[in-house]
């Protein structure tokens, strides 16, 4: 399974490249190594991220770890006071319904451009349909790691994003995405993949048949249903 | 600048008239999207120092007029990073959360850019409260990078 997962990032790299996001500079690169563990659960919301032991564990000095979670605190995953330094955001339930709705507009519209795009090269067409079926298979795979998942998801939608040639949209988008990240990690049950996965799966078709109403509606209608289910997990609690 | 501003209480108010100098600047045309915004240019257009210079880059950054690469010093958001069509779109796309949460937003709008853009942040500021600080902060900014970019 995991032999597929990477035969397909190794063989869409070239295309994706165009849509990746290349942390700049060694600030950027520990963001982005500390975001991805915030994003598996391996540091949870409430827990202290302290320059001194991450500088020793990333072999820098301090001053690029503090760059780095002071870039965190812009996006909103850390939160950073005099007293206690920085520790993982958590997200205020009230601001949570708030953020997904706006977050679901913005998917369908990224969804949306994509499928409306003109410029359909054949080759990214089909990564974008094999990403699905990639994701699907990572999704119902039970020994299969979050991370792959994540590396799938993200993979799919650097090549949606390089189709819809929305630079704007993808910013705003991913910006949106990082902001949650501190939610997917108790959310993202193996249930919960395999029918986010079914919901992807359909929006590649849509974006490779370009029909782009089922593109939006159904890049709308998977945030709502994660939102409708990370409500119903939080009201368990 | 007396018509209004777009900054939050918290911003004192000689960083408020910094921010206004290029704001205003940038939607007379005098600095176009996608230009470097050299501190110097700020110190000599505005009388401030270096300090506040750099300050009121950092508060152009976050309302999202300005970005600021890594290494590299601030430039006005370029057409590049925001075309205006994809901008209009995500205006549209957002726009009617707000009008179901908080009620229509005015149609009748200036003509003149500042002028334009001070009743749209005002209009904006007050839907807050029913329409919550997430989306109003991003519309703010999706009108203040539409606002930028739309000069000709």
């Amino acid at each position: 399974m995991a032999s597929r997962l990477d035969d397909f990032l190794a063989a869409t790299a070239p295309i994706a490249a165009q849509a990746e996001v290349v942390p700049e500079g060694l600030p950027g690169q520990i963001a982005a190594a500390l975001r991805d563990r915030i994003q598996v659960g391996e540091f949870k919301p409430g827990d202290p991220l302290r320059a001194a032991p991450l500088a020793v564990a990333f072999g820098c000095s301090r001053g690029p770890v503090r760059e780095a979670l002071k870039r965190l605190e812009r996006e909103k995953l850390v939160t950073i006071t005099p007293r206690t330094g920085a520790v993982v955001a958590s997200m205020d339930p009230s601001a949570l319904a708030a953020h997904f709705r706006m977050r679901a507009e913005i998917g369908a519209l990224f969804m949306r451009l994509a499928a409306e795009r003109v410029q359909r090269p054949p080759a990214l067409v089909a990564a974008i349909l094999e990403g699905a079926e990639v994701l699907a298979d990572v999704a119902a795979d039970e020994g299969a790691q979050v991370a792959d998942y994540f590396r799938a998801r993200r993979r799919l939608t650097e090549l949606i994003g390089t189709l819809a040639a929305a630079p704007y949209v993808s910013e705003l988008s991913q910006a949106l995405e990082r902001e949650v990240a501190v939610l997917w990690a108790p959310m993202l049950s193996a249930s919960r993949r395999r029918r986010s996965a079914g919901g992807w799966k359909k929006i590649a078709r849509a974006i490779a048949a370009g029909d782009a109403d089922t593109a939006e509606t159904e890049g709308r209608r998977m945030v709502l249903e994660a939102l409708e289910e990370t409500q119903r997990l939080s009201s368990d609690l | 600048m007396a018509g209004g501003t777009l900054n939050s209480p918290a911003a004192n108010g000689s960083l408020d008239s910094i921010v206004e100098t290029v704001l205003t600047a940038v939607l007379a045309g005098e600095l176009v999207p996608g230009q470097r915004l050299p501190e110097r240019w700020l110190v000599e257009a505005c009388g401030c120092t270096h300090t506040g210079a750099r300050e009121a880059i950092s508060r152009l950054q976050s309302l999202g007029a300005v970005v600021v690469p890594e290494r590299r010093g601030a430039s006005v958001i370029s057409r590049r990073e925001a075309p205006l069509d994809e901008v209009d779109r995500v205006w549209r796309q957002l726009t009617p959360l707000l009008e179901a949460a908080a009620g229509p937003l005015p149609t009748q709008l200036s003509a003149d850019g500042w002028a334009r853009l001070v009743q749209e942040q005002a209009a904006l500021e007050r839907a807050r409260p029913a329409a919550g600080d997430r989306l109003i902060d991003t519309l703010k900014r999706v009108s203040l990078q539409r606002a930028i970019v739309a000069v000709r």
